[in-house]
């Protein structure tokens, strides 16, 4: 619960530290791990937050998906933007794409899967592949 | 059962709201929908702080710090915003609420509008949010608070101990267009230079011996919003190089850490310091005191505005005896005198305490006494209050004798006059 508070001051290290410890107790629980993937965006361990986001979709995309941001006071609109004009510093463009793609999914389907194509054409990880896989339907439902 | 408890639970005066383990408001009761104008339906599914901004809300949220304290929490003080978007001084306590296996899984708010009977009794006399003040020099504040109201200029407080700077530091935000941003106050005196850095900037796991882990400090946290640096003047002169790129550029870089960051605050400073002096004394930077002093704002002390001290006493009498279940309704005009001639080195939060000491002090059930005021107050008056007293009535002297007990040591002190006068007025009213 102390996490939630964190979380919802926007204090990620304090929220990622005890949500972290909420999770060893409850792994499953797929709502410590959506606010994990942002703490951990935050807090720069992005390749971590993607590994963590990776399992999520595939067990449960529409978790992520499904967010209200308004109704759940859920930052990534404010964060989408300030990563886009490069306000919150990110380590490389790979990384810029790999958050954008993550964070956006909470918002907006279709920007999420135009980040992780960018981030593609960085890398060849294999998983992006499957990612943008799974997303796609939900971009073709919102179109 | 559940309903019969909500039953129960509206029927109490006392505020009452639950909220569960991501402070999502699911229960309130009529008491609160009283107070805070706000019906259960618009509240409930709501996170209370997107309700209720309360000023601990970003800060010290009282759930938050009951859970770490790991223990119930009694009494604090706090201001909540109404539905019509007006501030209600409240006095709360907070419980958590855990299941059987003793884990959290939500709070317990209940809480009482301590302004209830203040506000609709001084309606007579003028106040700027929460700012009692009717001399022209408070009007004059007041006006400019609304002037500067749609800019995000730094703005400098100066003025004495006591004078209020922090009330007029909340009120620049409580009317600025920022008011529904965050609002991070920082004392500067009250933590060590060492640990004061970090509390602004923050700092990363590592950045000295006790950093376990990473911190964000108070200017990310107020981001978007205001931040109030009480006692400027005692940020150590290497640490206000920072805060003035801070204002300069808006950029900095947390302890231990070489990542630039960039906040968008709008800073508020006091100090009750001669800051010139510290600038001459190298202890302030000069290029600082020109960036914070944009808008300069100086709080007189109450020696200089003493046509306010009435509605300070009026404001006073009606908070303590809300507090202490008193129905005083006036002060004595000897009293008053007293007051009004005192100097007042304390400024209003003196006035305040000694307001409090005859609330608490003073027998009559009607008003506020000499007698019942604190003796401090009479030294070096005593030829002021001797002339003052030279006309007392025989009634007023009987009442003061009783009021004490007969013990005219006592009153002979009060009254600034010598046990051999006292008798001789006793005399002469036929009280002896």
């Amino acid at each position: 619960m102390l996490g939630n508070y964190h979380f919802m001051i926007r204090d990620y290290y304090s929220a990622l530290n005890e949500l972290e410890q909420a999770l060893d107790k409850d792994p499953e629980n797929k709502l410590i791990r959506k606010k994990l993937i942002i703490c951990l965006t935050q807090v720069g361990k992005v390749r971590e937050a993607f590994n963590q986001f990776y399992l999520l979709i595939n067990e449960d995309v529409e978790i992520i998906i499904n967010t209200r941001p308004d109704w759940e006071d859920c930052p990534c609109p404010h964060l989408v933007k300030k990563i886009e004009k490069d306000e919150i510093p990110t380590e490389n463009m790979l990384e810029k794409y790999l958050q954008l793609g993550m964070l956006w999914l909470y918002c907006d389907a279709n920007e999420s899967v135009e980040n992780f194509k960018n981030a593609l054409k960085l890398t060849a990880d294999d998983r992006l592949l499957h990612v943008i896989k799974i997303i796609e339907p939900y971009t073709k439902l919102n179109n | 059962m559940l309903k019969r408890n909500e039953e129960i639970l509206d029927f109490l005066a006392e505020g009452i709201f639950t909220v569960d383990k991501n402070f999502i408001v699911n229960y309130f009761n009529k008491a609160a929908e009283r107070i805070t104008g706000f019906t259960p339906d618009e509240v409930k599914g709501r996170k209370c702080k997107q309700i209720f901004q309360s000023d601990l809300c970003m800060d010290k949220c009282p759930i938050a710090e009951a859970l770490s304290m790991g223990k119930n929490l009694f009494d604090l003080k706090s201001k909540i915003r109404k539905k019509d978007g007006t501030l209600v001084n409240v006095k709360l306590n907070v419980g958590i609420l855990r299941d059987e296996n003793q884990n959290p899984i939500g709070g317990v708010i209940t809480f009482r509008d301590l302004c209830y009977l203040v506000n609709n009794e001084c309606e007579n006399f003028d106040h700027f949010y929460g700012i009692v003040g009717n001399s022209r020099v408070m009007t004059n504040i007041f006006n400019l608070i609304q002037e500067i109201a749609y800019t995000d200029t730094s703005v400098l407080i100066t003025g004495e101990t006591g004078t209020g700077k922090e009330m007029i530091a909340n009120a620049i935000q409580a009317t600025s267009r920022r008011k529904n941003e965050k609002y991070i106050k920082v004392n500067c005196a009250v933590l060590p230079p060492s640990l004061l850095a970090s509390e602004l900037f923050g700092h990363s796991k590592g950045a000295f011996t006790d950093a376990i882990k990473d911190r964000i400090g108070r200017f990310e946290l107020a981001d978007g919003g205001t931040i109030f640096l009480d006692e400027i003047a005692e940020m150590p002169i290497q640490m206000q190089a920072q805060l003035l790129r801070v204002i300069q550029e808006g950029t900095f870089e947390r302890l231990g850490e070489s990542i630039t960051r960039k906040v968008d605050v709008r800073i508020i400073a006091a100090t009750n310091v001669d800051i010139k002096e510290a600038i001459n004394a190298g202890r302030f930077r000069e290029d600082l005191y020109y960036r914070l002093n944009v808008i300069p704002i100086e709080v007189p002390p109450l020696r200089e505005r003493k046509e306010d001290i009435p509605f300070l006493i009026n404001h006073f009498l009606k908070k303590y005896n809300l507090i202490y279940k008193k129905e005083i309704k006036k002060i004595e005009k000897d009293a008053l005198e007293v007051l009004m001639a005192y100097q007042w080195p304390g400024n209003i939060r003196e006035l305040e305490n000694v307001i409090e000491y005859a609330v608490i002090r003073t027998k009559s059930e009607e008003s506020l006494t000499l007698c019942s005021l604190p003796e401090f107050i009479f030294e070096g008056m005593t030829t002021c209050i001797k002339k003052q007293n030279q006309n007392i009535s025989p009634a007023r002297l009987l009442q003061l004798l009783e009021e004490n007990r007969w013990n005219k040591s006592k009153v002979a002190r009060l009254l600034g006059i010598n046990r051999t006068t006292l008798w001789r007025w006793m005399k002469e009213s036929n009280l002896i």
